[in-house]
């Protein structure tokens, strides 16, 4: 049955020309390192901010 | 007779050459006139819809669209929006790129500078963009994939830099996706938000913790901001940089009546030439295609997880926090600025009339905004690996 439905998903994407789950497979790896890239910069964004925040106010004051 | 054949020569070859085409323009009138309406009747992003809408009808006149490919006739218009697409969007995306500057020179980043924690919510509202490229890698190439999943930045120049510096042939249904979208939050966030939140989280109130941002810092900001982004993800370095220019601009404070332009006069005359270029790619044989159906599906998706994810890092907060967060908050990740933070603001109040959230959520829409300018930069620089 497994065998039925991956052949025709296959032949349905070769007809149809869609990457189908390699595509998805290419992919995955970019959600990981897209979701960690975008928290690393944040998370220094935050940092110097925080301590702009600090060094600027102590001198305002 | 003559006079007859004369009058409706382009019509007549065009029949000839493709008969089929003119259902297609018509069809495509059809999708201008929608627009428009969405534009005025509903007020839903009009300033893009409506000039889109007419350059839809506007490139589907019969005998000077596309036929077989080529354009058939010289008309005028039609050459002037192509003129116009390879000037402002194909050669350097000059257009969104100075439309930034006058969204930098809109934005307070106060409210963000005040609490900077507020960015892990804009970094979390960005998984659905993630998500959705491997869903969107499923139907597309890596390349479309990862410009109709930038959909759900919810953010229109970021969506176009990104299609068009990854030469995405679905420029058009992404646009028009892009901005529906950003048209819709009022409509899909609250529905996202309630489906995912409990009535006791959505009554949690937060103090607004009032500490003052100096001067130093406003300026600052930019600065450092475009320098890290500039390390991290270089292919977004003119997006950042535009955005955080214009910023600076209205910050450093000796610079008020460039400001005021850049906000109002700049960003107004962009957007008025942004809205009919794109429509340059809205030609029937182009748009009229099941793709485009199913990237406004993808494009919802993205929306969706978009805040799906903003909302759920919230609750994982709460887990660990003593002072809670109402999770509604992270909801506002998304770039659609100031309406994602008005609408969770108002959901706030709708469930308890003395819960005001707004400040909070305007930190978190900022914090969105830049963060998706940031994602893009991360999928340009993936893809470009």
């Amino acid at each position: 049955m497994n065998f039925l439905t991956s052949t025709i998903t296959d032949a349905v994407n070769t007809a149809t020309g869609m990457p189908g789950m390699d595509g998805v497979l290419d992919a995955l790896p970019y959600m990981g390192y897209g979701m960690v890239g975008i928290f690393l910069v944040t998370g220094v964004i935050i940092l110097t901010v925080s301590l702009l925040n600090k060094l600027t106010n102590k001198k305002d004051k | 007779m003559q006079l007859i054949e004369a009058l409706f020569k382009p019509i007549i070859e065009q029949m000839e050459a493709d008969p089929t085409l003119i259902l297609k323009q018509l069809a495509m009138w059809v999708i201008g006139g929608i627009l428009i309406y969405l534009a005025i009747k509903k007020d839903m992003e009009p300033t893009l819809l409506l000039p889109m809408g007419f350059g839809a009808i506007l490139v589907n006149l019969p005998g000077i669209a596309n036929v077989g490919g080529e354009v058939q006739a010289q008309n005028g218009a039609f050459h002037t929006l192509e003129r116009l697409f390879d000037i402002g969007i194909d050669n350097g995306e000059l257009m969104p790129l100075i439309l930034f500057i006058g969204i930098g020179a809109m934005i307070d980043f106060g409210p963000l500078l005040r609490n900077p924690k507020y960015m892990i919510f804009g970094a979390a509202a960005q998984f659905g963009i993630f998500f959705t490229l491997c869903l969107s890698a499923y139907f597309f190439d890596l390349n479309d994939a990862a410009s109709i999943a930038i959909i759900g930045a919810a953010d229109g120049p970021t969506a176009i830099f990104v299609a068009q510096t990854l030469n995405s042939k679905y420029i058009a249904a992404i646009m028009v996706a892009a901005y529906s979208y950003m048209a819709l939050v009022p409509l899909i966030q609250p529905a996202v938000i309630k489906a995912c939140t409990t009535k006791k989280e959505r009554l949690i109130r937060m103090e607004d913790n009032g500490k003052p941002v100096s001067k130093t810092t406003r300026i600052l900001f930019p600065i450092i901001v475009t320098i890290l982004v500039g390390f991290v993800a270089p292919d977004a370095v003119s997006l950042i940089g535009f955005l955080m220019f214009g910023n600076l601009i209205r910050e450093c404070g000796v610079l008020d009546s460039l400001s005021e332009t850049a906000q109002k006069v700049l960003a107004n005359l962009i957007t008025i030439f942004l809205g009919i270029t794109i429509a340059f790619q809205m030609r029937a044989s182009e748009f009229l295609q099941w793709e485009t159906l199913l990237i406004m599906g993808l494009g919802l998706f993205a929306f969706v997880f978009d805040t799906f994810g903003g909302v759920m890092i919230a609750k994982f907060m709460n887990l660990f926090l003593k002072k809670k967060i109402n999770p509604m908050i992270g909801a506002a990740g998304i770039s659609a600025f100031p309406m994602a933070g008005r609408v969770v603001n108002k959901m706030g109040l709708a469930e308890d009339d003395q819960n005001f959230l707004l400040m909070h959520a305007i930190g978190v829409n900022v914090s969105g905004q830049v963060a998706s300018v940031i994602a893009g930069g991360l999928i340009l620089s993936f893809m470009a690996g």
